[in-house]
């Protein structure tokens, strides 16, 4: 479990340097609500959705401390790369966390929860705990900000 | 259950990159060896704590929030591996119903941006070529999270956003005008008959019934939704309602009166 929570905190706009604390509350959730888990969704779609709350929390604290949630992106494996195409992984990953920011959180969250970590719609659905076309409706309401952003962001001949 | 069609990246080589690069965060091996050494170091340490727990602790330099983050960690795997062995039957195979009784936010797309006129926002390109993905019978690991690989892709398979607008603008015109909402969700129901969300039209047009008072027809609706979706979440309350408000009627039907 620990793997994929921390793939999506980060690009749910959580500092690095708060992964471990997020973590360990969404840790501590997943714990707690276990026994109540009644098993309608999947446990990773579930565990998912405490993510995303836990994830919500986190933001209305920063924004209450008034600090900027993003920073600069996670290193990634794939040693075997060269460090030119490392940089250029990394910058648009960075581009990306950047555009994310932008976005409302449902809307960031049906993002990621699709685009990057691979649920189905009704999986997006049930994590966000919200009908599957309000689901849709923010990921395509995502997929055009992301893309018209970053094509600004990052004109394509600098990748 | 058809499938949004993919991201289309083909404009955008940055966009892909990241998306890669996102996905493949997972193999961090940073993170992922921090926090497996960081778990993977509590069940050495004594239980009952004391020069044991200190010592190892002082030895890996790790401090109170790792020792939080390796505590509740492997109590959370426990919990987790408990869990799944005592509940053998995974909602793995389960319909994958989703309930339609939650107000979406304000944040959605306007419906009149997706209205017959205006394209919806979804800007993926109708995909030609439909390659479902294969759905495997076997349950996903059950707890390898050091194994758990980034998904593939989705199979392209449009949804008509034509659909989802119309069943947003029904949403929409719930509270206001159940009456509206009605009608347009018959005509969902008429334009789309196979589409994609036939159990939250019926579940908006079981809330429009109820809300209009016609508590019949709302009950005839809610038996017949239950009947075609036995695992949708909200076939369960829909059954509690049912069975409250036909037995208050048949109490209200065959309840003596009180003797004067």
């Amino acid at each position: 479990m620990a793997p994929y929570v921390l793939r999506v905190l980060p690009r749910m706009g959580v500092r690095e340097a708060d992964v471990d604390d997020v973590a360990q509350e969404v840790f501590l959730a997943v714990h707690r609500g276990l026994a109540a888990f009644e098993g309608r969704s999947q446990l990773r779609t579930w565990i998912y959705g405490i993510c995303i709350r836990t994830c919500s929390n986190y933001r209305r604290r920063a924004h209450r401390k008034h600090e900027q949630v993003t920073e600069a992106p996670v290193q990634n494996a794939s040693a075997a790369e060269g460090p030119e195409r490392r940089a250029q992984a990394r910058q648009a990953l960075t581009a990306l966390d950047r555009v994310l920011e932008e976005l409302s959180l449902p809307q960031r969250s049906a993002f990621v929860l699709h685009e990057i970590e691979g649920l189905d719609m009704h999986e997006v659905a049930r994590a966000l705990d919200c009908p599957k076309f309000t689901a849709y409706a923010r990921l395509y309401a995502a997929r055009k900000h992301v893309t018209s952003a970053l094509r600004s962001l990052l004109p394509d001949g600098e990748l | 259950m058809k499938k949004p069609a993919p991201l289309d990246t083909s404009g955008s080589p940055a966009l892909q990159r990241a998306l890669d690069e996102a996905r493949g965060a997972l193999g961090s091996e940073h993170d992922v060896q921090r926090l497996r050494a960081k778990l993977g170091e509590l069940p050495a340490v004594p239980p009952s704590g004391g020069a044991g727990l200190s010592g190892g602790l002082r030895a890996t330099g790790l401090g109170v929030k790792a020792i939080g983050v390796a505590a509740v960690g492997v109590l959370l795997i426990a919990a987790v591996i408990a869990f799944v062995q005592r509940t053998p039957s995974t909602p793995h195979a389960r319909a994958p119903e989703i309930a339609a009784t939650v107000a979406p936010p304000p944040e959605v797309i306007a419906p009149a941006s997706a209205s017959p006129a205006t394209p919806a926002p979804a800007i993926e390109p109708v995909t030609p070529v439909v390659t479902p993905r294969p759905k495997t019978a076997a349950p996903r690991p059950k707890l390898a999270p050091a194994a758990q690989a980034p998904e593939a892709p989705r199979a392209p398979e449009p949804v008509a956003p034509k659909e989802l607008a119309l069943l947003m603008s029904a949403q929409d015109a719930l509270e206001a005008s159940p009456q509206r909402a009605l009608g347009l969700l018959d005509e969902h129901a008429r334009v789309h008959p196979n589409g994609s969300f036939a159990i939250e039209r019926e579940s908006l047009a079981i809330d429009a019934l109820r809300k209009l008072g016609r508590t019949s027809a709302a009950q005839a609706r809610a038996r017949a939704f239950i009947a075609r979706f036995p695992n949708a979440p909200s076939a369960k309350p829909l059954q509690r309602w049912l069975d409250e408000s036909v037995g208050s009627d048949h109490k209200h039907v065959t309840q003596p009166l009180p003797k004067p």
